[in-house]
């Protein structure tokens, strides 16, 4: 850019002349004047067109149409912000939702969305310290997503009163109108058969509605410190399904459930079973308790069985590792996963449902949910996570996973399946807020979801 | 390149080389004409960040802003003196204490003290409360996490800034004893929605207990004077005043906002924003009009980063459209400067100090501020030429106004702030010529090497120039003792106007030539300086 040329105002005219500079600085300068402020260079020629002024003069007139129609779209937003900060709208609603002074109770409407699930709106009540130590008490009730109905009423405590008692309850009623069903097992034909085929011979896409009422007990001890904690105890769980026609179902492109397969091949399609489940279960995490390394190692397992019980009788058990291991700075990490479920007994004893399942955002990115079923499952993940913002972390992710009928099966021969991908984690140190994943797979999956806390869900959510 | 075409329309357009007429340097502006009282400018935080990250953000670069330089500049290219900048430093020795006094005309604030309000805005808890003598005071504590952190940054940063020449309320890290502290009947709050509620002890034993324990019942506090006149809000960062006939150069094209930039590097003044500025609408002898301030300079040095829990303070704008994309885009290889950052040991500091290869060219503040981004190399130089006047004992009398207990601290702050003073002269100053305090001398054009005087290289050369760019006269520069480190050359003969082409050189490596305009002849004399031509 060429210097600015000043004029300067004849008023000035006739002022004496003197040296501008001087070798110190001390001496007061008698040069001292006053004038208008943006005339003070002192030139001799009054300032010109700009030379880039007019070269850019094209370009920004051109601009100034995108740039008017944002002025338009700013407007409202701006005088929006504005209305909010200055009538302090955030800090009424806030009163409004919230119980108590210190926010742990409301009432508060749930909407999360996720291009995988749907959008799930609701209304929930809840208390997150009702003892004092954290105690958290729920009751939710929610509709869309790919739960037509889901309503939820929960207590969760890692310490009640202080205490080392872990106590959890969850009572869940959720109606999904439309599941997938691919058939049972990795090595399914994907071939179509004719009518009534048998599910581990024939893996097509087929949609059925669920409804189901779940109810969860656990009862033990948290123990540890910050840094390394730990949790062992026993879990009780009841649970009764029933099966019909998907809902929402659009002839000649899906397909029922019953109209591929054998129903008496899939055990409790036709029963609507009811399970109870006794089992062990304890959890471990170990990590920096100063935050400073994100060295962290979380470990879980379970293992019980259904008690008797109409005639389904398994053993379950399972078992999952995540370490995270500090590349560098603390905060890139390279995330390893590896979960192993199973279920076992006699084949014709363990309801589909059952059986534990791969694909979906949560297991197996770039699969379709439930795309893979069988009584021994496998999944692995290395993901990297790198931070960009102090609120935004990248991704990226490799899940490879198998199921098979057996233990044996799952490594002698193995079919693995790989998804891949990457995604953005908009986050807190305390809360994950929204996650945006791409992953390859059997085609590829984007999801985006408000509510990413669903891939940290439990057995009893997902399985 | 893009020079020589602007150069090409320049001339296309009639306007021939800039000339200076031959009148005295303007050193003073007036801009203190009377005015009617103008509305008090609103700062909201929402939109306001809304804007300078994103909307205000997209339209300003679809207008295509080009690189203008500074509009206030003087013949020297210097800033006048105005209600915006005071030369202090930059043009008149300061003796140390000069400088740690800093604005204040009556000392700190005397007990007892009374409540008069709580505190509404900012992150830090504090009231408002008068002294013995009526004197009114906004104050505030340190964290608990940081015990001097930004009591003494704010005061410390206060007075370098007042000595850089801006205009600043009078700060002060002062004691208050518990039992010296009261509540007027009449104190009030405000509320979360802004309404004023009764000030009660519960709010003051909150903000007691919101920051480090006492010694001995004595509390450890900055307090800030209040200024004189009607506070009218911040001044905006680009624009000029709509109420306000004295505001004509607008704020972006302000050198002395530009140039603060370099300042703000050197104090890590990252937590630039409107809320900290302020016009104050002062009665001086019946004649009313807006004087212009920086306040609160707790959050510099390391206050901002330990606040915030930002490590990247003062490295990257809270949302970097530069640095973060990059950062996804890379996935995470690059190392990113501020995270090679370390804890200095020092609870004042954090890890302000720790970096020992800063650049000043790297740093950024937290909120983008827009003169920031209009700054270019000779309003950088500007800035660089007064913080390299700083001498270490200016900067120790200073520090010492923190008042740091901690052990090594106040010498680890001026270590660093030396350190930080080298690396803006080794990189602003160093951009350019940094020749200055011309004058005519027997016939010769003399000046002085102040990156030689002030300690930023040992030696150099200053070189005069042909119109072809042929040196045809040098001068050594031997070091910053012999003859202050000025050199004089011969001026050219010529009918009345002659242009003096200078450039220093530090070894092999010229530095880009300056123009100095002078009136020949009889009365010789300094007419007008082109720095970058």
């Amino acid at each position: 850019m060429l210097l600015a040329c000043w004029a300067f105002h004849d008023e000035h005219a006739g002022a004496q002349p003197i040296d501008a500079g001087a070798p110190t600085q001390d001496q007061a300068d008698p040069a001292t004047r006053v004038v208008a402020p943006d005339l003070v260079r002192g030139l001799e020629e009054p300032r010109g067109i700009e030379a880039e002024d007019v070269a850019l003069a094209l370009p920004r007139a051109v601009l100034a149409v995108p740039n008017a129609f944002f002025g338009v779209l700013f407007t409202p937003l701006r005088e929006g912000l504005r209305y909010v900060e200055k009538h302090h709208v955030i800090e009424r609603v806030e009163d409004f939702i919230y119980l108590n002074d210190e926010h742990t109770a409301a009432i508060l409407p749930v909407i999360t969305l996720s291009t995988f699930f749907g959008a799930q709106i609701g209304v929930q009540a809840f208390h997150d310290n009702l003892g004092g130590h954290g105690e958290a008490g729920r009751i939710k009730a929610s509709w869309g997503a790919d739960r037509e109905q889901q309503y939820v009423v929960s207590f969760k405590a890692d310490h009640v009163g202080g205490s080392p008692l872990w106590v959890e309850s969850v009572t869940t009623f959720e109606d999904h109108p439309s599941i997938r069903f691919y058939g049972i097992g990795g090595d399914a034909s994907r071939q179509e058969l004719a009518r009534r085929a048998d599910p581990r011979e024939v893996s097509v896409r087929t949609l059925y509605a669920e409804q189901r009422f779940r109810q969860l007990l656990t009862v033990g001890g948290s123990f540890g410190e910050p840094g390394t904690e730990g949790q062992i105890g026993a879990r009780g769980r009841f649970k009764a399904y029933e099966f019909s026609d998907p809902r929402g179902f659009k002839p000649g492109v899906d397909r029922r459930l019953d109209d591929v397969y054998d129903t008496r091949k899939v055990v409790g399609y036709d029963d609507e079973p009811l399970v109870s489940e006794l089992e062990a279960v304890a959890n471990v995490a170990l990590r920096d308790p100063t935050g400073k390394s994100g060295h962290a190692f979380v470990g879980e397992a379970y293992g019980g069985g259904a008690l008797p019980f109409r005639d389904y009788r398994y053993a379950q058990f399972g078992a999952s590792l995540t370490g995270f291991i500090d590349l560098f700075h603390g905060n890139r990490l390279l995330v390893l996963r590896a979960v192993y479920q199973a279920v076992a007994g006699p084949s014709e004893n363990i309801p589909f449902v059952e059986l534990p399942s791969l694909g979906g955002p949560h297991r197996l990115r770039g699969y379709p949910q439930h795309r893979f079923l069988d009584e021994k499952a496998f999944v692995a993940t290395v993901e990297y996570q790198y931070p960009v913002h102090e609120y935004l972390a990248g991704t990226l992710f490799c899940d490879v996973g198998e199921v098979s009928e057996s233990f044996d099966g799952l490594f002698d021969n193995p079919k693995f399946h790989f998804g891949g991908g990457g995604g953005l984690i908009v986050r807190k140190k305390e809360k994950v807020y929204l996650s945006a994943e791409i992953a390859g797979g059997e085609g590829v999956q984007v999801v985006l979801t408000t509510d990413p806390l669903r891939a940290f869900a439990d057995r009893d959510d997902l399985l | 390149m893009k020079r020589w075409f602007a150069l090409a329309w320049f001339c296309l357009l009639g306007c021939g080389a800039p000339r200076f007429r031959d009148h005295p340097v303007v050193w003073s502006v007036d801009d203190t004409r009377a005015i009617p009282e103008p509305e008090e400018r609103e700062y909201l935080i929402k939109p306001y960040f809304a804007d300078i990250f994103a909307m205000r953000r997209l339209e300003r670069a679809l207008t295509l802003p080009d690189e203008e330089r500074a509009w206030n500049v003087n013949a020297l290219e210097e800033v006048p003196d105005s209600t915006w900048f005071q030369n202090r430093l930059g043009r008149r020795s300061m003796t140390p204490e000069e400088v740690a006094r800093g604005p204040d005309q009556k000392g700190p604030p005397k007990p007892p003290f009374v409540i008069k309000s709580g505190k509404v805005g900012g992150g830090a808890l504090g009231f408002v409360m008068k002294d013995a003598a009526g004197r009114s005071f906004l104050v505030k504590f340190d964290r608990k996490e940081n015990p001097e952190m930004q009591t003494g940054s704010n005061v410390v940063v206060n007075r370098l800034f007042h000595a850089f020449g801006f205009q600043v309320p009078a700060d002060y890290v002062i004691d208050l004893p518990a039992d010296q502290l009261t509540i007027d009947a009449e104190a009030t709050a405000r509320d979360e929605y802004g309404k004023k509620t009764p000030y009660t002890k519960a709010m003051l034993a909150e903000v007691l207990a919101g920051g480090p324990p006492p010694r001995d019942g004595v509390y450890r506090a900055t307090a800030s004077e209040y200024l004189s006149g009607v506070p009218k809000g911040g001044f905006s960062a680009e624009g000029v005043r709509d109420d306000d006939v004295n505001d004509v150069v607008p704020h972006q094209h302000r050198r002395e906002l530009r140039g603060l930039r370099v300042l703000a590097a050197w104090t890590n003044h990252t937590d630039m924003k409107e809320d900290n500025t302020l016009d104050m609408y002062v009665d001086d002898g019946g004649r009313k009009y807006l004087r212009h301030y920086l306040v609160d300079f707790g959050e510099a040095l390391g206050g901002h980063s330990a606040e915030k829990l930002r490590l990247e303070d003062g490295y990257e704008h809270y949302f970097d459209w530069q640095h973060q994309p990059r950062a996804l885009l890379t996935f995470g290889l690059e190392n990113r400067h501020w995270e090679n950052l370390k804890d200095t040991g020092f609870k004042a500091f954090g890890t302000f100090g720790s970096d020992i290869d800063w650049d000043p060219r790297s740093w950024r503040e937290a909120y983008p501020w827009y003169p920031f981004m209009e700054m270019d190399r000779t309003d950088a130089f500007w800035a660089a030429k007064i913080i390299v006047k700083f001498s270490r004992e200016q900067i120790e009398a200073v520090v010492e106004q923190g008042r740091f207990s901690e052990p090594g601290a106040a010498k680890f702050l001026v270590d660093v702030m030396e350190k930080r003073k080298q690396a803006i002269g080794r990189t602003y100053l160093e951009a350019l010529s940094p020749l200055d305090e011309f004058t005519v001398e027997n016939g010769k054009l003399c000046a002085t090497d102040i990156g030689v005087r002030y300690g930023v290289v040992r030696y150099g050369v200053i070189e005069r120039l042909n119109d072809g760019g042929d040196v045809v006269e040098s001068v050594d520069i031997l070091n910053r003792y012999a003859n202050g480190a000025r050199g004089c050359v011969k001026v050219p003969s010529a009918n009345g106007y002659a242009i003096v082409r200078l450039r220093s050189r530090r070894g092999d490596s010229v530095k880009p030539p300056l123009e100095v305009h002078l009136k020949t002849g009889d009365r010789a004399r300094v007419l007008g300086l082109i720095r970058d031509p």
